[in-house]
């Protein structure tokens, strides 16, 4: 389990953090969004031991990340901007992430070259930019570490890449219970694969949900009243948001499915049908007054 | 699980060994080629053919000391360390680095390890090949190789740890580098800097070092203090039936090798100090100019103000159209603002990596640093210490080297009543003030140095450059008066002709008679030994007679124009009796030395009247041209 409790840092007087405070469970995937500038590497980079927090703990299992070498033995990353030596092969930063992870395996190193279809003799430097982040995956998921910390992990890859990638890190998840973080701005790819979502906004965790709860504490209705009659108060229903497109009222409503739809049919309505809600749209529509911002990070 | 204490890592030590193998492969060729080179000019030279011994091999290892190592491993510092901790100065690689499971200990010793590695092994590289080549040559040297391969891990060690000192400090590689160049000149640049602009306003202190910036720039510091002393002689050898002269060394002496040993414990000092450093330094600063905020402030200013002076003099230099020899304050004082202001801002945009520098928050800065250049130079003009006229007790005296336009002279043991003479004579001189002013018609360009050698071993120097008015020599109260009665006082004369002083040896005296100088022929003899005495004595006996023509200080230094006037000394060397020559004087110049290291020359021009040297002269079968 991943926590982080009221993790604060400050660059020249910007508070980049400001009381971060989020817990990943053991064996999940947990999404962190949030618009530009809002913390998210920041955050990734506490969380890999690369910062060190002006205050507050980031803990794995109870013990903290700084300069902790079994810790981070168990952790596994690939950062938005991926590091490799200069005239590296693949093989030769195989060989690094060897020597540096204990639990590394060539067993699986081997199993994935089918995956992923690299020559592991080629200088890096001349991959693509999508090839160079396949590698990336290759060596991390080559580690079988307990926890894999993903910063946009998918920008550059293909679809048929993105999907494959997903499906190891998913495989990962289920076959040995590693826990997931990934950073990305794309809801509706964490939508797929994220059980747990967080969005972060001017450096701290503004919403920590998990998925389903989401889903179910939130409907969009579409809402047809009889012609000529007074449209009704719609007392005792929470309406986030209510448009109309000739007769057809879409609301967004803070209820479950439902529960909603029982209410709404009090008030003898001509049609009333319950659709679920995208990632995207829960997020526009909980954070209220926080609309315009969450609006910038969905792709 | 990897152990939380091992400082070492050998996967991390091998990549970068591997990574940057061309770097020391190529110097180690450089090494080897170096090594070839040194046993081929040392064994191989006709002059040395038959005259090897273990000292030639010494003699290379101890002369590869102050220059070849320092620089060599200099070179290689720079080029490694930046390349190893490379890491730090972008952000995707202290992620990568900083999040793999290995603490920070353990990656800068690996990291400080490797690169040290590198620096040496081309450096070990040349010394092995040499000591393998002087093993087959029969020359080897134990205690040579020995003391060299010390200097070389202890030289290195140095320049690896100012190198990583500077990595540390700094957040780009650019910066790491220029930081790296610069700390090993800046100190003795900044010296210099310093003692020009603080001597600049005290008329006669001219040229003042400081040796302990000399020594914060290892490099200078190496090359200037460790000093390879060599005794010699030569052997008549028979070779292919010729005889010719071998050189032969007797000994090999290498002076301060306990410098090393303290640059030794300054690199540790600085390993410790890198070392915590790397423990406080924050990932975020990478590509920051320099890494730690608390380290800017100090960078900019030392940095500002030795710019300013240094900026400040070279203005001086390019404006100076009054031909002050010292520093007009006023004067100084604008330019100093000039160049602060100057220094200060770009020293901002250089560390804050724009040109948006001038503004509310670094206004500031500039006020202040402006404030306390203008006064620093109004305290140095003013002196406080009262330098200029501060002269040495002669109590406290051991010698003292006066030199004139014409030559030096030295008093010392014997010469007290002289000395307070000397000192006195100073102190008028720099009370006088500085009289060096546009140069006109019949005005007469004086130099006058003293060197004094105090008894504690300080060496004090003064240097005054003049400019003489003959008007003013009927005013017994000028400078000229003053200086023309100096230069004509008897115990002087005598001293200014290297002459009843028990300080000068004769071991190395020659006479040269110079029969006209530049536009005339020149004629040389040596002097043997023993009559080297008669000549002196000849000499002071013309001086004390009052034979001797008085010295005039608008001419000394220079040849008797009219005596050599009309004059064609080729004729006179082919043809003795040539109706030409009626040269009345000759020059003669000889020398004595005082140390092993220091000689005077002495120059009489000989006048007819000075009987005693020209019979002697004659006596010694010198032919002297006569009217």
């Amino acid at each position: 389990m991943i926590e982080v409790n009221n993790l604060v840092k400050t660059f020249d007087g910007f508070r980049a953090l400001d009381g971060v405070t989020l817990k990943v469970e053991t064996g999940s995937i947990y999404g962190l969004m949030g618009p530009n500038g809002a913390g998210k590497s920041t955050l990734i980079r506490h969380l890999l031991g690369v910062y060190r927090q002006d205050e507050g703990e980031v803990k794995y299992d109870g013990e903290k990340v700084w300069d902790n070498v079994p810790v981070k033995a168990r952790i596994a990353s690939i950062p938005d901007d991926w590091f490799y030596y200069g005239q590296a092969t693949v093989k030769d930063m195989c060989d690094i992430y060897k020597g540096m992870y204990e639990s590394f395996s060539m067993e699986r190193f081997n199993a994935l070259k089918e995956a992923f279809n690299i020559d592991e003799k080629k200088t890096i430097k001349y991959l693509s930019k999508g090839m160079q982040k396949q590698v990336a995956f290759w060596l991390a998921l080559s580690t079988m570490s307990d926890y894999i910390i993903l910063d946009e992990p998918v920008d550059g890859l293909d679809p048929v890449m993105r999907r494959r990638v997903w499906s190891l890190i998913m495989d990962d998840v289920s076959s040995r219970g590693t826990t997931v973080l990934v950073s990305s701005h794309n809801l509706r790819e964490l939508e797929d694969v994220c059980d747990h979502v967080g969005i972060m906004n001017h450096g701290k965790v503004v919403l920590e949900r998990s998925l389903s709860e989401l889903q179910d504490n939130m409907v969009k209705l579409q809402v047809v009243f009889k012609e000529g009659e007074e449209e009704p108060a719609m007392d005792g229903i929470e309406v986030l948001h209510d448009s109309l497109t000739g007769r057809v009222h879409t609301m967004i409503v803070r209820m479950c499915p439902e529960s909603a739809v029982k209410a709404v049919k009090k008030y003898d309505p001509v049609l009333v049908e319950a659709i679920p809600l995208t990632l995207e749209e829960i997020f526009v529509y909980e954070m209220g007054g926080l609309e315009n911002e969450i609006k910038n990070i969905l792709v | 699980m990897k152990s939380r204490t091992s400082l070492f890592n050998k996967t991390l030590f091998m990549k970068n060994l591997t990574g940057l193998w061309p770097v020391w492969a190529l110097f180690s060729i450089g090494g080897l080629i170096t090594a070839f080179a040194s046993f081929s000019a040392t064994f191989m030279m006709s002059g040395h053919y038959d005259a090897v011994s273990y000292l030639d091999t010494r003699n290379v290892y101890y002369n590869m000391i102050p220059f070849s190592i320092p620089f060599a491993s200099f070179l290689l510092s720079v080029i490694i360390f930046a390349n190893v901790f490379s890491y730090l100065y972008t952000t995707k690689g202290t992620v990568f680095f900083h999040s793999l499971p290995i603490t920070r200990n353990t990656l800068f010793v690996t990291n400080f390890l490797s690169a040290y590695v590198m620096v040496v092994i081309p450096i070990v590289v040349g010394w092995f090949t040499f000591t393998i080549l002087s093993i087959t040559k029969g020359a080897f040297d134990a205690k040579g190789a020995f003391i060299c391969l010390y200097a070389i891990l202890a030289i290195s060690l140095l320049m690896s740890a100012m190198a990583l000192f500077c990595a540390l400090l700094t957040g780009r590689i650019a910066s790491m580098v220029l930081l790296t160049i610069s700390s090993q000149f800046f100190f003795c640049l900044a010296g210099a800097a310093i003692s020009t602009f603080y001597s600049g306003f005290l008329y006669g202190i001219t040229g003042e070092t400081l040796p302990a910036f000399n020594y914060l720039s290892p490099i200078v510091g190496l090359a200037g203090n460790i000093k390879v002393s060599e005794k010699s002689d030569f052997v008549a050898v028979v070779v292919n039936g010729e005889t010719i002269d071998q050189y032969r060394l007797l000994d090999v002496a290498i002076d301060n090798l306990s410098l090393i040993g303290v640059y030794l414990a300054v690199a540790v000092v600085m390993i410790l100090v890198s070392y915590f450093l790397y423990k406080g330094r924050q990932s975020e600063s990478a590509t920051e100019v320099v890494a730690f905020k608390g380290i800017r402030p100090v960078l900019l200013y030392s940095y500002a103000v030795v710019a300013a002076i240094s900026g400040a003099i070279i203005l001086n230099t390019i404006l100076n159209f009054s031909n002050l020899t010292t520093y007009s304050p006023a004067k100084m004082v604008f330019f100093i603002i000039f160049t602060t202001l100057i220094a200060y801002f770009v020293g901002r945009m250089i560390i804050g990596r724009t040109i948006r520098v001038f503004n509310k928050k670094t206004a500031p800065g500039a006020v202040f640093l402006t404030i306390f250049m203008i006064a620093l130079t109004i305290v140095l003009a003013s002196d406080p210490t009262h330098k200029v006229t501060s002269v040495p007790d002669v109590e406290d005296v051991n010698t003292i080297i006066v030199g004139t336009s014409s030559g030096e002279f030295i008093l010392g043991e014997g010469d007290e009543e002289l000395m307070e003479y000397v000192i006195a004579t100073q102190k008028k001189i720099a009370e006088h003030g500085d009289c060096y002013r546009a140069f006109q018609e019949n005005d007469q360009y004086f130099n006058m140095g003293f060197q004094y050698t105090l008894k504690n071993g300080k060496k004090i120097s003064r240097n005054y450059d003049m400019t003489l008015y003959k008007q003013n020599l009927t005013d017994r109260d000028s400078l000229e008066s003053l200086l023309d009665e100096f230069v004509n006082t008897e115990p002087i004369v005598e001293k200014i002709y290297h002459l009843n002083s028990s300080m000068l040896t004769n071991d190395y005296i020659s006479i040269n008679i110079n029969y006209g100088g530049e536009t005339g022929n020149y004629y040389a003899d040596g002097v043997e030994k023993e009559n080297v005495d008669r000549f002196r004595n000849a000499l002071l006996k013309d001086i004390r007679e009052k034979k001797t023509p008085p010295i005039d200080i608008f001419s000394m230094g220079e040849y008797n124009e009219e005596a050599l006037a009309n004059c064609d000394f080729a004729d006179y060397i082919e043809e003795e009796d040539s109706e030409y020559v009626y040269n009345p004087n000759s020059m003669l110049a000889y020398s004595v030395s005082y140390s092993p290291r220091y000689y005077f020359w002495g120059r009489v021009d000989v006048m007819p009247e000075m009987t005693n040297t020209v019979n002697l002269l004659k006596e010694l079968g010198y032919k002297l041209p006569e009217r």
